[in-house]
């Protein structure tokens, strides 16, 4: 936890391929043993790259989700597509349920607090989930404010729409970013839309000198020296995946293509005909995204997908 | 004219995990070292057996090591990298950090329900995330046992102190395993580290033959010595321009 004032863009530059300047080990390091370290918590998600992380709401399907090559699953009550269709305040689940997932597997465990919830944020930290996502799946507890991500141990990961969405959710601690989507419905469109808008506003700012960067930053409403680090990297300099709506091995390669570093999968799975099935071959497809016959093979015969609702048809 | 320089190619496993990171973290260690002036170093994702047979090195990155080695036995792809890595005619060196660390050792502690294979070839007991949870990842000094940098006579390398080697390196550990007991007298300890509440220092970094693992990540370190060492090795014990 200390240590993180000192800026997140200068602890995020490991990312970078650029040549920087090579570290003098020093005696002072002896004394040093730190845990929560913006290192450590944005090095999490880094181990995460290239993987899939899927929902799962009992230590049964954790099972599922790990044999089939998952690389971390996200412990919640109901999937959001149960949530869409039921409606209700969604809320932390239960630690009891969390906690067995997390005695049943040895992939890393993730759990939902809803946006701006630190006291279930805390609830999650003290059973020793390994990320928290705070979460525009379940209810938002507070309409104004995200949560102080800084002050935890524990890493989060947060739902961005654009650029400014992903550098203000990173500027307040989070080491992960994922697009937001439309969870739950089956439909991958406006996770498609999220990822490019991320992509192209990087690259816009890329396109500009110092005095319009300056303007860009008010414009998205993000500290300067963040949108400058970004644009220098031309990625997010957090791992960024994909979420909301994915439900085929297709999806997962789109995502992909558009130069996420990985995928969640919710509903997509325990909501199919063959979620064993369905599962391994959505796993597959993130490590083989650009190899078609590939995919080909991973596609075929998986049973009906979860049946989804079209975006268009959602109510906002 | 023809190019004098020999083709020094070196895989990362690119299952799932930090393999990107393992891939910048070798070109900033070739740009900091003299090691590679006569080499062309060409670098390879492998997802695919048939990508491995002209490797010389290759890295096992960290990540999951449940999901890389289910992806493994799902094909031939296990096996082929057990023959790979056997190959007494052609050398090859492999490192791995973290969950590769976990896949080289011979025996696994806190394997996933119903067990997990491995390649093995390390002759160490590893515990799976000895250190905790992700709450528990921590960064802190490591001792190392043994010199990775030589300095080059003429050549400005800003990693070796003058006389004595310097033996602390910034460690960042992840879920990371441990080596527990080691089982054999061929394996070499290169990096241990002391805990706090713990008076025997922890066994995290080791070697054997042509296999070196490492609990922590330098990959995500600007410190480059662990990668300049591991091109060192290939080097040395490989006969490449075959």
């Amino acid at each position: 936890m200390n240590g993180l004032n000192n800026g997140v863009h200068l602890e995020v530059s490991n990312l970078s391929l650029s040549k920087t300047k090579v570290e003098k080990t020093t005696k002072d390091l002896a004394a040093l043993c730190k845990t929560g370290t913006f290192k450590v918590k944005s090095g999490m998600a880094q181990m995460a790259k290239g993987g899939i992380i899927m929902d799962v709401t009992t230590a049964e399907e954790a099972r599922v989700a790990e044999n089939a090559g998952a690389c971390a699953v996200m412990s919640l009550e109901r999937v959001p597509a149960d949530i869409r269709k039921q409606g209700g305040v969604a809320r932390m689940t239960d630690p009891k349920r969390t906690k067995e997932i997390m005695n049943a597997v040895t992939i890393p465990v993730m759990a939902k607090a809803r946006i701006g919830h630190f006291a279930e944020a805390q609830i999650l930290e003290a059973i020793g989930v390994d990320m928290i996502d705070e979460s525009e799946v379940l209810t938002t507890a507070d309409e104004t404010n995200h949560i102080d991500k800084h002050n935890f141990t524990v890493p989060f990961v947060c739902g961005a729409r654009d650029l400014g969405e992903a550098l203000r959710r990173i500027s307040e601690g989070a080491a992960m970013i994922r697009t937001k989507g439309q969870a739950g419905t089956g439909d991958v469109a406006e996770a498609v839309r999220h990822a490019r808008a991320i992509r192209n506003q990087i690259r816009h700012a890329q396109s500009l000198d110092t005095a319009e960067l300056f303007t860009f930053a008010k414009e998205l409403r993000v500290p300067f020296d963040l949108l400058q680090k970004t644009a220098e990297m031309g990625r997010l300099p957090v791992v960024n995946f994909a979420a909301g709506g994915l439900a085929t091995p297709a999806d997962v390669a789109l995502l992909m293509h558009l130069g996420m570093d990985g995928v969640f999968v919710g509903s997509g799975i325990f909501k199919s005909e063959n979620p064993q099935k369905r599962a391994w071959a959505m796993a597959q497809a993130v490590t083989h995204y650009k190899n078609p016959k590939k995919l080909a093979e991973l596609s075929e015969d998986l049973g009906e997908a979860m049946f989804g609702t079209p975006v268009s048809d959602v109510k906002h | 004219m023809e190019d004098p320089k020999f083709k020094l190619r070196i895989g990362v496993l690119a299952i799932q995990g930090a393999f990107f990171e393992h891939k910048a973290a070798l070109i900033r260690a070739s740009h900091n070292s003299s090691l590679l002036k006569d080499f062309d170093l060409e670098i390879r994702d492998v997802r695919e057996p048939e990508q491995l047979l002209d490797l010389s090195g290759l890295i096992l990155p960290g990540g999951e090591s449940t999901t890389m080695s289910l992806f493994m036995q799902s094909s031939n792809f296990e096996d082929v990298l057990k023959q790979w890595i056997a190959s007494k005619e052609n050398p090859r060196v492999v490192w791995g950090t973290c969950a590769g660390m976990v896949l080289l050792s011979n025996d696994i502690k806190g394997e996933k329900e119903g067990g997990q294979s491995k390649i093995g070839g390390i002759d160490v007991t590893t515990s799976r995330n000895f250190f905790g949870r992700q709450v528990n990842s921590f960064e802190a000094k490591v001792t190392l046992h043994k010199k990775l940098v030589f300095d080059d006579s003429n050549a400005t390398n800003e990693c070796t102190d003058s006389a004595d080697f310097d033996s602390s390196y910034h460690g960042v550990f992840i879920r990371a395993p441990a080596v527990v007991s080691v089982n054999s007298p061929k394996v070499e300890i290169l990096a241990t580290i002391t805990l706090p509440k713990r008076e025997e220092p922890v066994i995290v970094g080791v070697s054997q033959d042509n296999l070196m693992i490492t609990a922590f990540h330098p990959e995500l370190t600007d410190d480059t010595r662990w990668h300049e060492y591991f091109l060192k090795q290939v080097i040395e014990k490989s006969n490449f321009g075959k």
